[in-house]
């Protein structure tokens, strides 16, 4: 009998569940003026953590609609600041936009604590204990350098980027480990830049075939438009890699998030796969398109579902033995500012 | 009498009890295995329950009890302290009737609150804007189409000199609002006069070329004046901000805010105000035509010729009733 056990991550939320919620939700923001936008959100995650089921047990989500109401309005007020001064003292703004690019790092920090504080399994919440010193590093002084070396640190960045937020993230007492190295990160990335290649690589063979039908005496016109051809397909084929690439980054930094990481007796296997995630995104488009977007509840919840069955947890027969960290508050502001910010980063 | 099987966490481990849980007297009491406690009523929080995921009800002490038993949830969050505002969601969310009905509701609202709403508040915003916000945005969209659209007129100083000259006469004798009368040529706008917010009318090259008589000149500008004097180019960057925060709060996607205010400067000028606007600026150039005693068949004529030239766009685009729209000025017009 082996002394750890597989335990499936499960989504039992439906579509139709969902619609209702979504649409409520909807006509409540929109009666109040948007300031049930906050109670939306908090009801919405709810719902979701609600449905995640791990053991048996589900996942709950602790955050207050005041307190996400409180951190909009100021994530609010910053941004229409930045927004105003912008069109109005163009000079204060650029000041303004030092400010928040200083801020930064204590916005990533803050928002994934809040997030990972608001978040709790089996009666204790997670935490997160990234420095903002680290956050500086990694998303900002890291982040310089990649025009610098012509991309070619970028696969190290996500590395780091990974590691901090996989590395950081406490549950109850017990801080999880990332184990795993920076190697895999740069098989994606090569792959990736082999698929941008391809497109360009068709686009090279129609400028080669141009030179080639001109050198045997070909009229340069008809030499064109033969090549011509090659240039459409090589750009169809680069607007097609855009989410395939897209998808392919997503799945597999994923999969070495969560298999390389640890929790005390705990660890992961994580099986996102690039083709699934293309084609659940590209059927919701078109389904979404198809009933002029009220098909968006069942889009999120397939999603969700994917990303919950493609999770497996290894971990001892019993998962009682965690014992509860020190509880701390934080505030949404961090969160909310990265939210306004479309800054996307954390779990997926 | 509420009673529901739940899992009990003490906080301190993420050990679960199987337990039962009831309200007797004012208390909550819980009941299974070794645990065996009451907790009163009003120290109990229920995270109110969204749809059929289990739900939380919070002790003191970071205490938990999770249930499935949605519908026990419900009435225990009814006698405990807990949010109010979602009892109304979940009303809503009880029966597909209510949600489909909540669906028609949303729908309605968005359709009036572009229609109607939108621009009544962005009317009511624009008085409350100081001037200088005009100027502003009109400074800014002056110098991006210079950049793009516009270069500089090739018409003689002479001749913008003396167009200048006859429309600072009229303002003289009628109230105008204050405006700065600009020539620019541009192949993109082709015949076409803009005003901008703030009070800049810029006239093409084009137009003072196809115009027969000055008169019809001035009241293209009296039209355009008009645009000015009720602050038109404000209200459509105000309308399109909010019809860009109805987009938000239905998307539900707040992020799409900073898009949306990225998008205020370039304001839509190309794409012409609405219906309505011309229409309040067609008024005022009606009586400014009549003060002035210019014959308001001038415009119609200036208005029919660019309208029969297809390649121009802009002053008309916006509006497909033109020749219902010129109807009043073809009439003799009131010289007094």
């Amino acid at each position: 009998m082996s002394l750890t056990k597989q335990y499936p991550m499960q989504f039992t939320g439906t579509g139709r569940e969902y619609f209702v919620i979504w649409i409520v939700n909807i006509a409540l923001t929109l009666v109040t003026f948007g300031i049930y936008s906050a109670w939306a959100k908090v009801r919405t995650l709810r719902w979701f953590y609600g449905h995640t089921r791990l053991d048996d047990q589900v996942f709950s989500y602790l955050a207050t609609p005041l307190q996400i109401l409180r951190g909009r309005l100021i994530a609010l007020a910053a941004i229409a600041a930045y927004y105003a001064t912008s069109y109005f003292a163009p000079r204060l703004a650029i000041v303004l936009m030092l400010v928040f690019l200083v801020l930064l790092p204590w916005i990533i920090v803050n928002s994934l604590r809040f997030h990972a504080r608001q978040s709790a399994y089996r009666g204790l919440r997670f935490d997160f204990t990234g420095s903002v010193g680290e956050a500086a590093r990694i998303f900002i002084g890291l982040q310089l350098l990649i025009p610098f070396t012509l991309g070619l640190i970028l696969p190290y960045v996500a590395y780091r980027q990974v590691r901090f937020i996989a590395g950081n993230t406490v549950y109850g007492q017990t801080g999880a480990r990332y184990e795993g190295s920076h190697k895999p990160f740069w098989g994606v990335y090569l792959l990736s830049l082999g698929l941008i290649l391809l497109p360009l690589a068709i686009i090279a063979f129609g400028a080669y075939q141009v030179y080639a039908l001109r050198a045997a005496g070909i009229p340069p016109e008809t030499a064109a438009a033969a090549a011509g051809s090659y240039l459409l397909a090589g750009m169809a084929v680069f607007y097609l890699m855009i989410p395939v690439i897209g998808a392919l980054i997503q799945a597999r930094t994923a999969n070495l998030l969560y298999n390389g990481a640890a929790l005390g007796p705990v660890g992961f296997a994580s099986r996102q796969r690039a083709r699934d995630l293309i084609w659940i995104y590209l059927s919701n488009l078109v389904l979404i398109a198809l009933t002029l977007g009220l098909f968006i509840p069942w889009a999120k919840v397939r999603l969700a579902r994917y990303r919950a069955r493609s999770l497996t947890v290894n971990g001892p027969h019993d998962l009682g033995g965690f014992v509860a960290g020190q509880h701390q508050s934080s505030t949404a502001t961090g969160s909310e500012m990265a939210d306004l910010l479309d800054l996307n980063f954390g779990l997926t | 009498m509420i009673r529901f099987a739940a899992d009990y966490f003490d906080g301190e481990t993420s050990r679960a009890h199987a337990v039962e849980a009831s309200v007797d007297a004012g208390h909550l009491r819980v009941r299974g295995g070794a645990v065996d406690f009451a907790v009163s009523l009003d120290r109990v929080q229920v995270a109110p329950p969204a749809g059929q995921a289990r739900s939380v009800v919070h002790l003191p002490d970071a205490r938990e009890l999770h249930s499935a038993d949605a519908a026990a949830l419900l009435e225990l969050s009814r006698l405990s302290a807990s949010a109010r505002p979602e009892r109304w969601a979940h009303l809503l969310e009880s029966r597909l009737g209510f949600a489909l009905a909540a669906l028609v509701v949303s729908i309605l609202i968005v359709t009036a609150g572009l229609r109607w709403g939108v621009p009544a508040v962005a009317q009511l915003a624009a008085h409350a804007l100081p001037g200088w916000v005009d100027e502003r945005i009109g400074e800014e969209a002056l110098a991006l189409m210079d950049e793009l659209s516009l270069s500089p007129s090739t018409l003689p100083a002479a001749r913008q000199q003396a167009l200048t000259q006859k429309i600072a006469d009229q303002c003289r004798r009628q109230t105008c609002p204050s405006y700065r009368l600009l020539f620019r040529d541009s192949k993109l706008f082709g015949a076409n006069a803009m005003a901008l917010p703030g009070g800049t009318v810029v006239v093409t090259d084009a137009l003072v070329g196809l115009a027969r008589h000055d008169e019809e000149l001035l009241a293209v500008v009296a039209h355009e004046l008009g645009h000015v004097r009720h602050r038109h180019g404000l209200r459509m960057a105000l309308q399109s901000l909010g019809a860009g925060a109805i987009l938000v709060a239905v998307t539900g996607d707040i992020g799409s805010v900073t898009d949306l205010a990225a998008g205020l400067p370039s304001l839509r000028l190309q794409s012409g105000y609405s219906r309505d606007m011309e229409r309040e600026a067609d008024a005022y150039a009606l009586a400014w035509l009549n003060t002035a005693c210019i014959p308001p068949t001038r415009f119609a004529a200036i208005l029919g010729r660019i309208d029969d030239d297809a390649s121009d766009t802009g002053l008309l685009d916006s509006h497909p009733g033109t020749r219902e729209r010129l109807g009043p000025f073809r009439g003799p017009g009131r010289c007094l």
